[in-house]
Protein backbone atom coordinates (compact mmCIF):
# COMPACT_ATOMS: atom_id res chain seq x y z
CA UNK A 1 0.00 0.00 0.00
CA UNK A 2 3.26 2.18 0.87
CA UNK A 3 4.15 2.41 -3.12
CA UNK A 4 0.80 3.05 -4.18
CA UNK A 5 0.60 5.88 -2.14
CA UNK A 6 3.75 7.38 -3.06
CA UNK A 7 2.67 7.17 -6.32
CA UNK A 8 1.42 10.30 -7.60
CA UNK A 9 -1.62 8.83 -9.66
CA UNK A 10 -3.02 7.47 -6.11
CA UNK A 11 -1.53 10.31 -3.82
CA UNK A 12 -4.70 12.01 -3.58
CA UNK A 13 -6.83 8.79 -2.36
CA UNK A 14 -7.93 8.19 1.12
CA UNK A 15 -6.69 5.36 3.35
CA UNK A 16 -9.86 3.26 2.28
CA UNK A 17 -9.49 3.97 -1.11
CA UNK A 18 -6.01 3.22 -0.66
CA UNK A 19 -6.98 -0.19 0.79
CA UNK A 20 -9.74 -1.16 -1.71
CA UNK A 21 -6.77 0.01 -4.85
CA UNK A 22 -4.59 -2.17 -2.69
CA UNK A 23 -7.15 -5.49 -3.59
CA UNK A 24 -7.55 -4.48 -7.49
CA UNK A 25 -3.33 -4.45 -8.40
CA UNK A 26 -1.50 -7.47 -9.19
CA UNK A 27 2.03 -7.72 -8.42
CA UNK A 28 4.43 -9.25 -10.25
CA UNK A 29 7.95 -10.42 -10.12
CA UNK A 30 10.81 -9.87 -13.09
CA UNK A 31 14.24 -11.46 -13.35
CA UNK A 32 17.18 -9.92 -14.97
CA UNK A 33 16.55 -9.02 -18.89
CA UNK A 34 13.05 -10.84 -18.62
CA UNK A 35 10.67 -8.60 -21.15
CA UNK A 36 7.57 -7.08 -19.22
CA UNK A 37 5.97 -6.05 -22.62
CA UNK A 38 7.09 -5.50 -26.06
CA UNK A 39 6.23 -2.92 -28.42
CA UNK A 40 3.65 -2.78 -31.05
CA UNK A 41 1.47 -5.53 -28.54
CA UNK A 42 -1.54 -4.90 -27.13
CA UNK A 43 -1.31 -3.13 -23.95
CA UNK A 44 -4.12 -2.21 -21.48
CA UNK A 45 -2.49 -1.84 -17.76
CA UNK A 46 0.23 0.39 -16.19
CA UNK A 47 3.58 -1.09 -14.00
CA UNK A 48 4.46 0.84 -10.81
CA UNK A 49 8.17 0.16 -9.90
CA UNK A 50 8.07 -1.29 -6.24
CA UNK A 51 11.76 -2.45 -6.48
CA UNK A 52 14.47 -2.69 -9.40
CA UNK A 53 15.07 -0.84 -12.86
CA UNK A 54 13.22 -1.81 -16.00
CA UNK A 55 14.57 -0.31 -19.15
CA UNK A 56 12.45 1.33 -21.60
CA UNK A 57 13.16 0.43 -25.16
CA UNK A 58 12.33 1.26 -28.64
CA UNK A 59 13.07 -1.34 -31.36
CA UNK A 60 13.71 0.39 -34.75
CA UNK A 61 15.73 -1.55 -37.36
CA UNK A 62 18.79 -1.85 -37.37
CA UNK A 63 19.23 -0.40 -33.99
CA UNK A 64 17.41 -0.42 -30.47
CA UNK A 65 17.11 2.71 -28.42
CA UNK A 66 17.45 2.80 -24.73
CA UNK A 67 14.89 5.84 -24.30
CA UNK A 68 14.94 5.93 -20.40
CA UNK A 69 16.20 3.82 -17.32
CA UNK A 70 13.06 3.55 -14.41
CA UNK A 71 14.00 2.81 -10.82
CA UNK A 72 11.51 2.47 -7.56
CA UNK A 73 8.83 4.61 -7.67
CA UNK A 74 8.64 5.21 -11.22
CA UNK A 75 5.70 3.86 -13.26
CA UNK A 76 5.02 3.17 -16.91
CA UNK A 77 2.19 2.03 -19.36
CA UNK A 78 -0.17 4.79 -17.92
CA UNK A 79 -1.20 5.77 -21.67
CA UNK A 80 -3.22 2.29 -22.18
CA UNK A 81 -5.19 2.80 -19.47
CA UNK A 82 -7.09 5.37 -21.06
CA UNK A 83 -6.66 4.71 -24.96
CA UNK A 84 -9.15 2.81 -26.43
CA UNK A 85 -6.91 -0.49 -28.16
CA UNK A 86 -3.73 0.91 -26.92
CA UNK A 87 -0.43 -0.76 -28.72
CA UNK A 88 2.60 -0.42 -26.64
CA UNK A 89 4.59 2.09 -27.78
CA UNK A 90 8.13 0.86 -26.61
CA UNK A 91 9.22 -2.38 -24.60
CA UNK A 92 9.85 -2.62 -21.16
CA UNK A 93 12.71 -5.01 -19.76
CA UNK A 94 13.86 -5.31 -16.25
CA UNK A 95 17.84 -4.97 -15.96
CA UNK A 96 17.87 -6.09 -12.60
CA UNK A 97 15.30 -8.39 -10.41
CA UNK A 98 12.19 -5.57 -10.35
CA UNK A 99 9.30 -6.13 -8.44
CA UNK A 100 5.99 -4.19 -9.95
CA UNK A 101 2.78 -3.57 -9.46
CA UNK A 102 0.14 -3.65 -12.48
CA UNK A 103 -2.90 -1.89 -12.86
CA UNK A 104 -4.94 -2.35 -15.75
CA UNK A 105 -7.96 -1.08 -17.45
CA UNK A 106 -11.16 -3.80 -16.81
CA UNK A 107 -9.82 -2.87 -13.25
CA UNK A 108 -10.06 1.10 -13.35
CA UNK A 109 -13.84 0.48 -15.05
CA UNK A 110 -14.57 -1.52 -12.13
CA UNK A 111 -13.30 1.06 -10.06
CA UNK A 112 -15.63 3.77 -12.08
CA UNK A 113 -18.28 1.52 -11.47
CA UNK A 114 -18.52 0.62 -7.59
CA UNK A 115 -16.44 3.80 -6.47
CA UNK A 116 -16.89 6.69 -9.04
CA UNK A 117 -15.60 9.56 -6.59
CA UNK A 118 -12.55 6.96 -6.06
CA UNK A 119 -12.46 6.56 -10.18
CA UNK A 120 -12.41 10.16 -11.27
CA UNK A 121 -9.59 10.90 -8.43
CA UNK A 122 -7.14 8.38 -10.10
CA UNK A 123 -8.57 9.83 -13.70
CA UNK A 124 -7.81 13.55 -12.99
CA UNK A 125 -4.37 12.73 -11.29
CA UNK A 126 -3.71 9.99 -14.68
CA UNK A 127 -5.08 13.18 -17.14
CA UNK A 128 -2.67 15.41 -15.04
CA UNK A 129 0.45 12.94 -15.38
CA UNK A 130 -0.32 12.57 -19.32
CA UNK A 131 -0.43 16.74 -19.74
CA UNK A 132 2.88 16.87 -17.88
CA UNK A 133 4.62 13.88 -20.14
CA UNK A 134 3.11 15.54 -23.52
CA UNK A 135 4.43 19.18 -22.27
CA UNK A 136 7.70 18.00 -21.73
CA UNK A 137 8.27 16.15 -25.41
CA UNK A 138 6.88 18.87 -26.89
CA UNK A 139 9.86 20.78 -25.04
CA UNK A 140 12.14 18.23 -26.66
CA UNK A 141 10.73 18.52 -29.97
CA UNK A 142 10.85 21.95 -30.05
CA UNK A 143 14.38 21.65 -28.79
CA UNK A 144 15.54 19.11 -31.37
CA UNK A 145 13.86 20.91 -34.36
CA UNK A 146 16.25 24.19 -32.83
CA UNK A 147 19.22 22.40 -32.89
CA UNK A 148 19.35 19.14 -34.89
CA UNK A 149 22.62 18.16 -33.31
CA UNK A 150 20.62 17.62 -29.73
CA UNK A 151 18.55 14.83 -31.52
CA UNK A 152 21.70 12.87 -33.00
CA UNK A 153 23.39 13.35 -29.24
CA UNK A 154 20.44 11.79 -27.95
CA UNK A 155 20.32 9.33 -30.46
CA UNK A 156 24.10 8.64 -29.19
CA UNK A 157 23.52 8.65 -25.70
CA UNK A 158 21.23 5.89 -25.86
CA UNK B 1 22.67 -16.98 -36.98
CA UNK B 2 22.57 -18.27 -33.71
CA UNK B 3 19.18 -18.07 -31.53
CA UNK B 4 19.69 -16.99 -27.58
CA UNK B 5 18.28 -19.52 -25.30
CA UNK B 6 15.18 -18.20 -23.50
CA UNK B 7 16.29 -18.90 -20.08
CA UNK B 8 13.01 -18.52 -18.41
CA UNK B 9 11.35 -21.02 -20.50
CA UNK B 10 11.64 -23.56 -18.28
CA UNK B 11 10.30 -22.09 -14.99
CA UNK B 12 7.11 -20.53 -17.17
CA UNK B 13 6.36 -24.43 -18.64
CA UNK B 14 6.62 -25.07 -14.76
CA UNK B 15 4.24 -22.84 -14.16
CA UNK B 16 1.79 -24.01 -16.91
CA UNK B 17 1.94 -27.61 -15.37
CA UNK B 18 0.88 -26.29 -12.36
CA UNK B 19 -1.41 -23.92 -14.06
CA UNK B 20 -2.51 -26.66 -15.98
CA UNK B 21 -3.11 -28.83 -13.21
CA UNK B 22 -5.07 -26.41 -10.99
CA UNK B 23 -7.73 -25.23 -13.70
CA UNK B 24 -8.27 -29.17 -14.01
CA UNK B 25 -8.51 -29.91 -10.24
CA UNK B 26 -11.12 -27.40 -10.04
CA UNK B 27 -12.94 -28.45 -12.90
CA UNK B 28 -12.81 -32.37 -11.59
CA UNK B 29 -14.54 -31.23 -8.27
CA UNK B 30 -17.01 -28.44 -9.28
CA UNK B 31 -17.97 -28.62 -12.91
CA UNK B 32 -17.47 -32.26 -14.65
CA UNK B 33 -20.55 -34.00 -13.44
CA UNK B 34 -19.82 -34.14 -9.73
CA UNK B 35 -22.19 -34.06 -6.95
CA UNK B 36 -21.04 -29.89 -7.12
CA UNK B 37 -21.95 -29.58 -10.41
CA UNK B 38 -24.86 -27.98 -10.69
CA UNK B 39 -24.71 -25.99 -7.19
CA UNK B 40 -21.67 -24.36 -8.34
CA UNK B 41 -23.06 -23.76 -12.00
CA UNK B 42 -26.38 -22.58 -10.03
CA UNK B 43 -24.11 -20.38 -7.63
CA UNK B 44 -22.17 -18.96 -10.27
CA UNK B 45 -25.20 -17.62 -12.10
CA UNK B 46 -26.71 -16.30 -9.36
CA UNK B 47 -23.33 -14.14 -8.41
CA UNK B 48 -23.20 -12.96 -11.77
CA UNK B 49 -26.91 -11.73 -11.60
CA UNK B 50 -26.50 -10.44 -8.34
CA UNK B 51 -23.15 -8.49 -9.39
CA UNK B 52 -24.82 -5.33 -10.41
CA UNK B 53 -26.76 -4.88 -7.63
CA UNK B 54 -23.95 -5.19 -5.62
CA UNK B 55 -21.90 -2.31 -7.47
CA UNK B 56 -24.86 -0.60 -6.98
CA UNK B 57 -24.74 -0.50 -3.37
CA UNK B 58 -21.26 -0.35 -3.37
CA UNK B 59 -21.38 3.24 -4.81
CA UNK B 60 -23.51 4.36 -2.08
CA UNK B 61 -20.47 3.92 -0.12
CA UNK B 62 -21.09 0.61 1.70
CA UNK B 63 -18.50 -1.98 2.32
CA UNK B 64 -18.33 -5.19 0.19
CA UNK B 65 -18.96 -7.76 2.56
CA UNK B 66 -21.52 -5.97 4.71
CA UNK B 67 -23.28 -5.23 1.05
CA UNK B 68 -23.16 -8.96 -0.03
CA UNK B 69 -24.72 -10.14 3.41
CA UNK B 70 -27.54 -7.30 2.79
CA UNK B 71 -27.99 -8.12 -0.50
CA UNK B 72 -28.78 -12.09 0.62
CA UNK B 73 -30.88 -10.62 3.08
CA UNK B 74 -32.97 -8.26 0.77
CA UNK B 75 -33.34 -10.94 -1.78
CA UNK B 76 -34.40 -13.55 0.66
CA UNK B 77 -36.73 -11.20 2.23
CA UNK B 78 -38.18 -10.00 -1.08
CA UNK B 79 -38.52 -13.67 -1.99
CA UNK B 80 -40.30 -14.50 0.37
CA UNK B 81 -42.39 -11.52 0.79
CA UNK B 82 -43.36 -12.46 -3.24
CA UNK B 83 -44.18 -15.96 -2.82
CA UNK B 84 -46.66 -15.45 0.42
CA UNK B 85 -48.17 -12.66 -1.51
CA UNK B 86 -48.61 -14.80 -4.81
CA UNK B 87 -48.51 -17.94 -3.07
CA UNK B 88 -52.48 -18.11 -2.62
CA UNK B 89 -52.98 -17.48 -6.08
CA UNK B 90 -50.11 -19.44 -7.63
CA UNK B 91 -50.48 -22.02 -5.11
CA UNK B 92 -54.21 -22.65 -5.97
CA UNK B 93 -53.07 -22.78 -9.86
CA UNK B 94 -50.42 -24.86 -8.61
CA UNK B 95 -52.80 -27.75 -6.57
CA UNK B 96 -55.21 -27.75 -9.44
CA UNK B 97 -52.81 -28.11 -11.69
CA UNK B 98 -50.94 -31.08 -9.44
CA UNK B 99 -54.80 -32.77 -8.88
CA UNK B 100 -55.90 -32.02 -12.29
CA UNK B 101 -52.38 -33.31 -13.99
CA UNK B 102 -53.08 -37.52 -13.99
CA UNK B 103 -56.80 -36.84 -15.10
CA UNK B 104 -55.18 -34.34 -18.19
CA UNK B 105 -52.31 -36.97 -18.86
CA UNK B 106 -55.32 -39.65 -19.17
CA UNK B 107 -57.51 -37.90 -21.28
CA UNK B 108 -54.63 -36.96 -23.65
CA UNK B 109 -53.95 -40.31 -24.01
CA UNK B 110 -57.59 -41.05 -24.80
CA UNK B 111 -57.70 -37.94 -27.43
CA UNK B 112 -54.43 -39.10 -29.00
CA UNK B 113 -55.88 -42.64 -29.24
CA UNK B 114 -59.00 -41.54 -30.74
CA UNK B 115 -57.03 -39.39 -33.84
CA UNK B 116 -54.19 -42.28 -34.21
CA UNK B 117 -57.34 -45.06 -34.45
CA UNK B 118 -58.77 -42.12 -36.99
CA UNK B 119 -55.21 -41.59 -39.33
CA UNK B 120 -54.58 -45.00 -39.39
CA UNK B 121 -58.08 -45.93 -40.78
CA UNK B 122 -57.21 -43.87 -43.77
CA UNK B 123 -54.05 -44.06 -44.37
CA UNK B 124 -52.98 -47.99 -43.98
CA UNK B 125 -48.78 -46.56 -44.18
CA UNK B 126 -49.60 -45.69 -40.64
CA UNK B 127 -50.50 -48.54 -39.07
CA UNK B 128 -47.18 -49.20 -37.72
CA UNK B 129 -47.07 -46.04 -35.74
CA UNK B 130 -47.77 -46.64 -31.76
CA UNK B 131 -47.94 -43.12 -30.81
CA UNK B 132 -50.40 -43.17 -27.78
CA UNK B 133 -48.95 -46.08 -26.07
CA UNK B 134 -45.56 -44.51 -26.43
CA UNK B 135 -47.10 -41.17 -24.60
CA UNK B 136 -48.80 -43.50 -22.30
CA UNK B 137 -45.03 -45.28 -21.60
CA UNK B 138 -43.64 -42.26 -21.28
CA UNK B 139 -45.87 -40.75 -18.76
CA UNK B 140 -46.04 -43.92 -16.17
CA UNK B 141 -42.49 -44.38 -16.50
CA UNK B 142 -42.04 -40.70 -15.95
CA UNK B 143 -44.74 -41.25 -12.84
CA UNK B 144 -42.81 -44.23 -11.57
CA UNK B 145 -39.46 -42.10 -11.36
CA UNK B 146 -41.16 -39.45 -9.65
CA UNK B 147 -42.78 -41.86 -6.99
CA UNK B 148 -39.09 -43.86 -6.82
CA UNK B 149 -36.58 -40.94 -6.80
CA UNK B 150 -39.10 -38.87 -5.03
CA UNK B 151 -37.01 -38.87 -1.40
CA UNK B 152 -33.46 -38.58 -3.68
CA UNK B 153 -34.88 -36.03 -5.08
CA UNK B 154 -36.21 -33.62 -1.85
CA UNK B 155 -32.61 -34.68 -0.82
CA UNK B 156 -30.76 -32.79 -3.72
CA UNK B 157 -33.04 -30.15 -3.72
CA UNK B 158 -32.39 -29.59 0.05
CA UNK B 159 -28.25 -29.82 -0.77
CA UNK B 160 -28.88 -27.34 -3.47
CA UNK B 161 -30.83 -25.21 -1.11
CA UNK B 162 -27.55 -24.85 1.08
CA UNK B 163 -24.92 -24.87 -1.27
CA UNK B 164 -26.21 -22.35 -3.93
CA UNK B 165 -26.63 -19.63 -1.76
CA UNK B 166 -23.14 -20.63 -0.08
CA UNK B 167 -21.14 -20.87 -3.50
CA UNK B 168 -22.74 -17.32 -4.46
CA UNK B 169 -22.48 -15.71 -1.45
CA UNK B 170 -18.32 -16.48 -1.53
CA UNK B 171 -17.58 -15.98 -4.89
CA UNK B 172 -18.98 -12.56 -4.59
CA UNK B 173 -17.07 -12.12 -1.66
CA UNK B 174 -13.82 -13.70 -2.42
CA UNK B 175 -13.92 -13.43 -6.30
CA UNK B 176 -11.08 -11.01 -6.94
CA UNK B 177 -9.00 -13.08 -3.71
CA UNK B 178 -9.48 -16.05 -6.13
CA UNK B 179 -8.93 -14.08 -9.26
CA UNK B 180 -5.70 -12.83 -8.24
CA UNK B 181 -4.50 -16.66 -6.43
CA UNK B 182 -4.63 -17.72 -10.19
CA UNK B 183 -2.98 -15.02 -11.75
CA UNK B 184 0.36 -16.05 -9.46
CA UNK B 185 0.11 -19.13 -10.93
CA UNK B 186 -0.07 -17.11 -14.94
CA UNK B 187 3.59 -17.00 -16.43
CA UNK B 188 4.95 -13.16 -16.76
CA UNK B 189 4.82 -13.97 -20.39
CA UNK B 190 0.88 -14.72 -21.41
CA UNK B 191 -0.11 -12.79 -17.84
CA UNK B 192 -1.50 -9.45 -19.54
CA UNK B 193 -3.01 -11.58 -22.54
CA UNK B 194 -4.99 -13.83 -20.14
CA UNK B 195 -6.02 -11.30 -18.12
CA UNK B 196 -7.54 -9.46 -21.36
CA UNK B 197 -8.83 -12.49 -22.11
CA UNK B 198 -10.52 -13.48 -18.90
CA UNK B 199 -11.58 -10.09 -18.26
CA UNK B 200 -13.87 -10.42 -21.69
CA UNK B 201 -14.81 -13.37 -21.56
CA UNK B 202 -16.42 -12.62 -18.26
CA UNK B 203 -17.83 -9.59 -19.50
CA UNK B 204 -19.52 -11.63 -22.45
CA UNK B 205 -20.82 -13.96 -20.31
CA UNK B 206 -22.71 -11.60 -17.61
CA UNK B 207 -23.55 -9.58 -19.82
CA UNK B 208 -25.13 -12.24 -21.96
CA UNK B 209 -26.61 -13.67 -18.92
CA UNK B 210 -28.07 -10.37 -17.30
CA UNK B 211 -29.68 -9.66 -20.70
CA UNK B 212 -31.62 -12.84 -21.30
CA UNK B 213 -32.78 -12.82 -17.71
CA UNK B 214 -34.08 -9.44 -18.14
CA UNK B 215 -35.96 -10.92 -21.82
CA UNK B 216 -37.37 -13.60 -19.87
CA UNK B 217 -39.18 -11.93 -16.76
CA UNK B 218 -40.71 -9.52 -19.89
CA UNK B 219 -41.96 -12.53 -22.27
CA UNK B 220 -43.06 -14.59 -19.19
CA UNK B 221 -45.41 -11.41 -17.84
CA UNK B 222 -46.43 -10.54 -21.30
CA UNK B 223 -47.65 -14.33 -22.28
CA UNK B 224 -48.68 -14.21 -18.43
CA UNK B 225 -51.13 -11.43 -19.18
CA UNK B 226 -51.98 -12.59 -22.66
CA UNK B 227 -53.14 -15.64 -21.25
CA UNK B 228 -55.17 -14.25 -18.47
CA UNK B 229 -57.02 -11.75 -21.13
CA UNK B 230 -57.74 -14.66 -23.06
CA UNK B 231 -59.40 -16.92 -20.45
CA UNK B 232 -56.80 -19.56 -20.09
CA UNK B 233 -56.49 -21.22 -17.10
CA UNK B 234 -53.23 -21.57 -14.82
CA UNK B 235 -52.19 -18.22 -16.76
CA UNK B 236 -49.80 -17.03 -14.32
CA UNK B 237 -47.95 -20.66 -14.40
CA UNK B 238 -47.88 -21.20 -17.51
CA UNK B 239 -46.68 -17.86 -18.09
CA UNK B 240 -43.79 -18.38 -15.37
CA UNK B 241 -42.84 -21.67 -17.59
CA UNK B 242 -43.07 -19.56 -20.98
CA UNK B 243 -40.19 -16.94 -19.12
CA UNK B 244 -37.96 -19.56 -17.66
CA UNK B 245 -38.01 -21.65 -20.79
CA UNK B 246 -37.44 -18.54 -23.26
CA UNK B 247 -33.51 -18.88 -21.58
CA UNK B 248 -33.00 -21.56 -23.73
CA UNK B 249 -32.23 -19.95 -27.01
CA UNK B 250 -34.33 -21.42 -29.96
CA UNK B 251 -35.94 -24.24 -28.45
CA UNK B 252 -37.24 -22.33 -25.33
CA UNK B 253 -40.41 -20.65 -26.76
CA UNK B 254 -41.29 -24.09 -28.39
CA UNK B 255 -40.63 -26.09 -25.02
CA UNK B 256 -42.72 -23.27 -22.69
CA UNK B 257 -45.53 -23.31 -25.59
CA UNK B 258 -45.94 -26.87 -25.55
CA UNK B 259 -47.79 -27.35 -22.19
CA UNK B 260 -49.89 -24.26 -23.01
CA UNK B 261 -51.09 -26.01 -26.41
CA UNK B 262 -51.39 -29.33 -25.07
CA UNK B 263 -54.05 -28.04 -22.31
CA UNK B 264 -55.98 -26.48 -25.53
CA UNK B 265 -55.41 -29.26 -27.78
CA UNK B 266 -56.54 -32.38 -24.81
CA UNK B 267 -58.84 -30.35 -22.34
CA UNK B 268 -62.50 -30.69 -23.32
CA UNK B 269 -63.67 -27.46 -22.04
CA UNK B 270 -60.25 -25.72 -23.59
CA UNK B 271 -60.58 -26.54 -27.11
CA UNK B 272 -61.98 -22.82 -27.83
CA UNK B 273 -59.35 -21.47 -26.20
CA UNK B 274 -56.76 -22.83 -28.44
CA UNK B 275 -56.47 -20.09 -31.20
CA UNK B 276 -57.01 -17.30 -29.04
CA UNK B 277 -53.50 -18.73 -26.85
CA UNK B 278 -51.75 -19.65 -30.03
CA UNK B 279 -52.43 -15.45 -31.22
CA UNK B 280 -51.35 -14.69 -27.61
CA UNK B 281 -48.25 -16.84 -27.96
CA UNK B 282 -47.46 -15.91 -31.28
CA UNK B 283 -47.91 -11.89 -30.84
CA UNK B 284 -45.12 -12.42 -27.43
CA UNK B 285 -42.50 -14.07 -29.50
CA UNK B 286 -42.87 -11.57 -32.51
CA UNK B 287 -42.83 -8.83 -29.67
CA UNK B 288 -39.58 -10.56 -28.61
CA UNK B 289 -38.08 -10.97 -31.99
CA UNK B 290 -39.00 -7.54 -32.91
CA UNK B 291 -38.63 -5.83 -29.95
CA UNK B 292 -36.82 -7.40 -26.81
CA UNK B 293 -34.11 -9.85 -28.17
CA UNK B 294 -33.34 -7.02 -30.36
CA UNK B 295 -33.02 -4.07 -27.91
CA UNK B 296 -32.21 -6.27 -24.89
CA UNK B 297 -29.78 -8.60 -26.12
CA UNK B 298 -28.74 -7.16 -29.28
CA UNK B 299 -25.64 -8.29 -31.36
CA UNK B 300 -23.69 -9.82 -27.75
CA UNK B 301 -24.14 -13.62 -29.59
CA UNK B 302 -22.44 -13.00 -33.71
CA UNK B 303 -22.68 -16.75 -34.07
CA UNK B 304 -24.22 -19.20 -36.93
CA UNK B 305 -27.90 -20.23 -35.78
CA UNK B 306 -27.02 -23.60 -36.31
CA UNK B 307 -24.02 -23.29 -34.33
CA UNK B 308 -25.45 -21.92 -31.59
CA UNK B 309 -28.38 -24.80 -31.75
CA UNK B 310 -25.49 -27.20 -31.81
CA UNK B 311 -23.89 -25.91 -28.71
CA UNK B 312 -27.51 -25.78 -26.90
CA UNK B 313 -28.36 -29.62 -27.84
CA UNK B 314 -24.52 -30.56 -26.51
CA UNK B 315 -25.12 -28.05 -23.52
CA UNK B 316 -28.03 -30.14 -22.65
CA UNK B 317 -26.39 -33.69 -23.16
CA UNK B 318 -24.60 -32.36 -20.53
CA UNK B 319 -25.72 -30.79 -17.95
CA UNK B 320 -29.31 -30.40 -18.51
CA UNK B 321 -31.36 -27.02 -18.52
CA UNK B 322 -28.28 -25.53 -16.75
CA UNK B 323 -25.96 -26.51 -19.55
CA UNK B 324 -28.63 -25.19 -22.11
CA UNK B 325 -28.74 -22.00 -20.77
CA UNK B 326 -24.89 -21.78 -20.05
CA UNK B 327 -23.96 -23.64 -23.40
CA UNK B 328 -24.14 -20.37 -25.62
CA UNK B 329 -22.30 -17.80 -23.00
CA UNK B 330 -19.92 -20.34 -23.12
CA UNK B 331 -19.27 -20.55 -26.60
CA UNK B 332 -19.48 -16.72 -26.75
CA UNK B 333 -16.34 -16.83 -24.35
CA UNK B 334 -14.45 -19.53 -26.43
CA UNK B 335 -15.21 -17.31 -29.64
CA UNK B 336 -13.63 -13.95 -27.59
CA UNK B 337 -10.83 -16.72 -26.60
CA UNK B 338 -10.03 -17.80 -30.32
CA UNK B 339 -10.33 -14.03 -31.86
CA UNK B 340 -7.89 -12.76 -28.95
CA UNK B 341 -4.81 -15.49 -29.96
CA UNK B 342 -6.09 -14.72 -33.71
CA UNK B 343 -5.39 -11.42 -33.18
CA UNK B 344 -2.17 -12.09 -31.65
CA UNK B 345 -0.90 -14.37 -34.10
CA UNK B 346 -2.00 -12.55 -37.52
CA UNK B 347 -3.14 -8.63 -36.53
CA UNK B 348 -0.62 -7.46 -33.61
CA UNK B 349 -0.78 -4.08 -34.50
CA UNK B 350 -3.95 -1.69 -35.05
CA UNK B 351 -3.63 0.64 -38.14
CA UNK B 352 -2.84 4.12 -36.45
CA UNK B 353 -6.10 6.12 -34.95
CA UNK B 354 -7.49 9.04 -36.41
CA UNK B 355 -5.44 12.36 -36.48
CA UNK B 356 -6.65 14.88 -33.74
CA UNK B 357 -3.70 17.61 -34.72
CA UNK B 358 -1.24 18.93 -32.50
CA UNK B 359 -2.11 19.96 -28.86
CA UNK B 360 -2.26 23.93 -28.27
Amino acid sequence: MEHLKENILFCTLTKRELSLLSRAVYERVYQPDESIFHQNERGFGMYIIASGQVAIRTETAPKEILVTQLGKGSFFGELSLIENESVRSASAVATERASLIGFFKPDLMEILERHPTMGVKILFQLSSVLGQRLMETTDRISRVLQDPRLGSSYDNAA
Amino acid sequence: MTTRPDPFLKRDLIKLVFMGLSIFGAAVLFILNTPLSGPTLMGLLIAMLLAPGLKYMERLGLARTFTIAMLFVFLFGFITMAVFSISKILGQEWMSFYHKAPFLFEQSVNRLHEIESRWKAQYSILSSLQLSEAFNAWGLKTGDWFRSNGAILMGEIMTWFLLVPLISFFLLKDGQKIQKQFYELVPNRFFERSFLISSRVSNAITSYLRAKMIEAILVGSITAIGLGAVGCPYALVFGTIAGITNIIPYLGPLIGAAPIVALAVFDSGSEHLLIPILIVILIANIIDFLLIFPIVVGNLVQMHPLLLIGVVILGQEYYGLIGMLLSIPIAAAVKVVVQEIHHGIYDPIKTAPKRLGPLI
